[in-house]
């Protein structure tokens, strides 16, 4: 008797222990998450305009107003990091750059610029090849805003989102914005409009004297390849930002690539041609990226593309490389300046051959 | 039989002559008498279809093979040439291949494919074997499902982890006959005639074992040796398949079920015509793939899934099904 009746007493105490023990745990975490958020700041972030918030931003999602300049700033999909990077803010948290980035997942131009602004190297977020939103890892970010304006958000991650911090979404399509425009978006938002609109003057004359150095290029047209799949040629739209830089040295897409796409309203950024209709393709210059020269080789191994008239007089410049390729899929006020210096004379090589 | 064999060269014709671009018949013709190879259209017809259809109906002949002796091994009517985790294990080492070594163009693929299909059947039937009564259908398909949801499970980890692997192994495991040139051809030849030869010479073994192990014994055939050497045919004829094309599901397991509907349970007959209507069903699929979405192509191994699923369905629910 004695026994059962210390056993009854013994059990509710240890699940008193356990409760408290439970609220303890959950206090001091919850401590701990305020006390990191207040302790971390350091970006150098230029004075900018008071005037310029609030801000509303219009989007395909849904329209976001940002109250007062964002401090702590998170980037999501492509090449946004680039941008806040290039008006002189670092991101606390930015997608990891597994493709074309170095050894820490971030890639070659970002990293440079965060060690010349002095600033702590980001938050990296995962799910960025897979477009998996990882919601954690923002809270655990904790912006003020969240820039996604060159991405692939659905409404469901949208709305999420917007639960963490302001969003700015892409204004129309998913992954279709030149990256002027990006620019001109995140300036919006990071209150640095005048800044970016001098950076983008910039930028456009770096390109504008590339094009003049190399002016073999002008004019001519080409179509914007790559070959992932067995027979199978992607070809790029024109509202893709890798011919849209094409374009802006001076080149033209051909019409033809309008002509071969079978359903031009769908929404993506590219379509596909099997090997067998290579021969339709009619371009002055071919224009694709591979990851490495093995799968340029590959490329070039297969009969029917060896046999294409481009290829055979040499009128072909393939973008080499992970992050050369990166730099130029995803064109930023940073990345341009970065490769375009190697790229255009290539592409003058390839242009030359053009009679 | 030789209806068959008719519909097999009338749609291998029509796998030679239809594709995402239109090439007229005598320009086919042309091809093959007076080979140009600086004229576009004969390079594709020489070096696209032509391969292309050669390993359609050599990869069609050995699932369809495979299959018909998967079923009669286990007495399972739902049993498929990835029974003894072949298909499973070829991915996997093929995976394993890009990861780890580096390989890249397609026909490097072929070698560890076959190696991994090797590797996993080795494992599978030696597992099965365990214990007194040798290698049962029961612990054969157990053992396969088994090995096969392991090696799912390591392809996964490596894939999620490494999107490179991701983006290299994710058009193969889709299953294609397109972009495979002469050497994978010839590459998968000599195991694919062994397995062949194999399977087809076991045809009356395999309707004693359908009668139950005891009977078969008692009939007076060795069980053990049966079955050994089935598992070596399904693992050449399935290993073989799936290092040239990738894992094409389906076919094995339906073009059993279609041609006993044909031929009724002698398991002679059933694989003289699986071999047959194997082939037929790969080509069919691989010509719809070429032209249902244009000026793209899609991959034989996502049109047998949506063609032949609901085909299968509605052959099951119209007539009863011939007995094992």
């Amino acid at each position: 008797m004695r026994q059962s009746v210390l056993r009854r007493s013994v059990r509710p105490r240890a699940s008193v222990l356990v409760a408290t023990a439970l609220t303890s745990v959950l206090l001091l975490a919850g401590c701990s998450a305020t006390t990191e958020t207040e302790s971390t700041s350091g970006e150098a972030s230029s004075p900018s305009s008071s005037t310029a918030f609030p801000v509303t931003i219009e989007g395909a999602l849904g329209s976001v107003t940002i109250e007062e300049e964002p401090v702590r700033v998170a980037t999501w999909g492509w090449s946004s990091q680039d941008a806040v990077l290039a008006l002189g803010v670092v991101p606390v948290a930015m997608p990891e750059n597994v493709y074309g980035g170095n050894d820490d997942g971030i890639l070659p131009w970002d990293a440079e610029t965060i060690e010349a602004l002095g600033g702590e190297t980001p938050q990296l977020l995962s799910g960025g090849d897979t477009g998996t939103v990882p919601f954690e890892e923002f809270v655990e970010a904790a912006p003020d805003v969240i820039l996604a304006p060159y991405s692939g958000l659905t409404q469901e991650d949208y709305d999420t989102l917007s639960k963490i911090a302001p969003v700015v979404a892409y204004p129309e399509e998913a992954w279709a914005l030149p990256w002027q425009d990006q620019l001109t978006i995140i300036g919006q938002a990071l209150g640095k409009t005048a800044e970016a609109e001098a950076l983008l003057a910039d930028v456009d004359t770096q390109i504008a004297d590339l094009a003049a150095a190399n002016s073999v290029i002008d004019g001519k047209t080409f179509v914007y390849v790559s070959a992932l799949e067995a027979d199978k040629l992607n070809i790029f739209r024109s509202s893709d930002p890798r011919v849209d830089l094409l374009t802006q040295l001076g080149m033209e897409v051909s019409a033809n690539v309008a002509d071969l796409d079978a359903d031009p309203s769908a929404g993506s950024y590219f379509y596909q041609l099997s090997y067998e209709n290579l021969g339709q393709i009619d371009a002055d210059l071919i224009v694709g990226y591979f990851d490495s020269q093995a799968s340029v080789d590959t490329f070039l191994a297969d009969p029917l593309v060896a046999a294409m008239p481009a290829i055979q007089e040499g009128r072909f410049a393939p973008v080499v490389g992970e992050s050369f390729v990166m730099a130029s899929s995803a064109p930023t006020a940073l990345s341009i300046p970065w490769m375009l210096d190697q790229y255009v004379p290539q592409l003058a090589a390839a242009a030359e051959k053009i009679n | 039989m030789l209806a068959g064999l008719a519909v097999l060269l009338l749609v291998a014709l029509a796998s030679v002559m239809v594709g995402a671009s239109n090439i007229t018949p005598a320009t086919v013709l042309d091809s093959i008498l007076h080979y140009d190879s600086r004229n576009t259209e004969h390079l594709v017809i020489i070096e696209k279809r032509l391969p292309r259809t050669l390993i359609g109906i050599v990869v069609g002949v050995a699932l369809g093979l495979a299959g018909t002796a998967a079923q009669g091994l286990t007495r399972n009517p739902i049993a498929d040439p990835g029974l003894l985790g072949v298909s499973f294990g070829a991915t996997l080492f093929v995976v394993l291949g890009i990861a780890f070594l580096g390989a890249t163009a397609l026909s490097g693929y072929v070698w560890f494919a076959f190696v991994g299909a090797a590797l996993a059947s080795i494992v599978v039937y030696s597992v099965a074997s365990v214990g007194r009564e040798g290698a049962t259908p029961m612990k054969l398909a157990l053992v396969g499902s088994a090995v096969s949801a392991a090696c799912g499970s390591l392809i996964t980890a490596i894939v999620l982890t490494d999107t490179q692997v991701l983006n290299s192994v994710r058009f193969w495991q889709v299953g294609a006959i397109a972009g495979r040139g002469y050497d994978v051809f010839w590459q998968m030849l000599p195991t694919f005639v062994v397995g062949t030869l194999l399977a087809l010479l076991l045809g009356r073994q395999l309707n004693g074992l359908a009668l139950g192990d005891d009977v078969a014994r008692g009939l007076g055939q060795k069980v053990a040796l049966t079955r050994l050497l089935g598992a070596t045919a399904i693992v050449l004829l399935c290993g073989s398949a799936t290092a040239a094309a990738g894992p094409i599901g389906f076919i094995g397991l339906a073009v059993p079920h279609i041609v006993r509907v044909f031929t009724g349970p002698d398991y002679r007959r059933v694989l003289a015509l699986s071999a047959i209507v194997g082939p037929v069903m790969v080509l069919v699929c691989d010509i719809i793939g070429r032209v249902i979405a244009p000026p793209g192509e899609l991959e034989v191994g996502i049109v047998t899934a949506f063609i032949g699923a609901p085909f299968f369905i509605a052959l099951v629910r119209r007539r009863k099904l011939p007995a094992l």
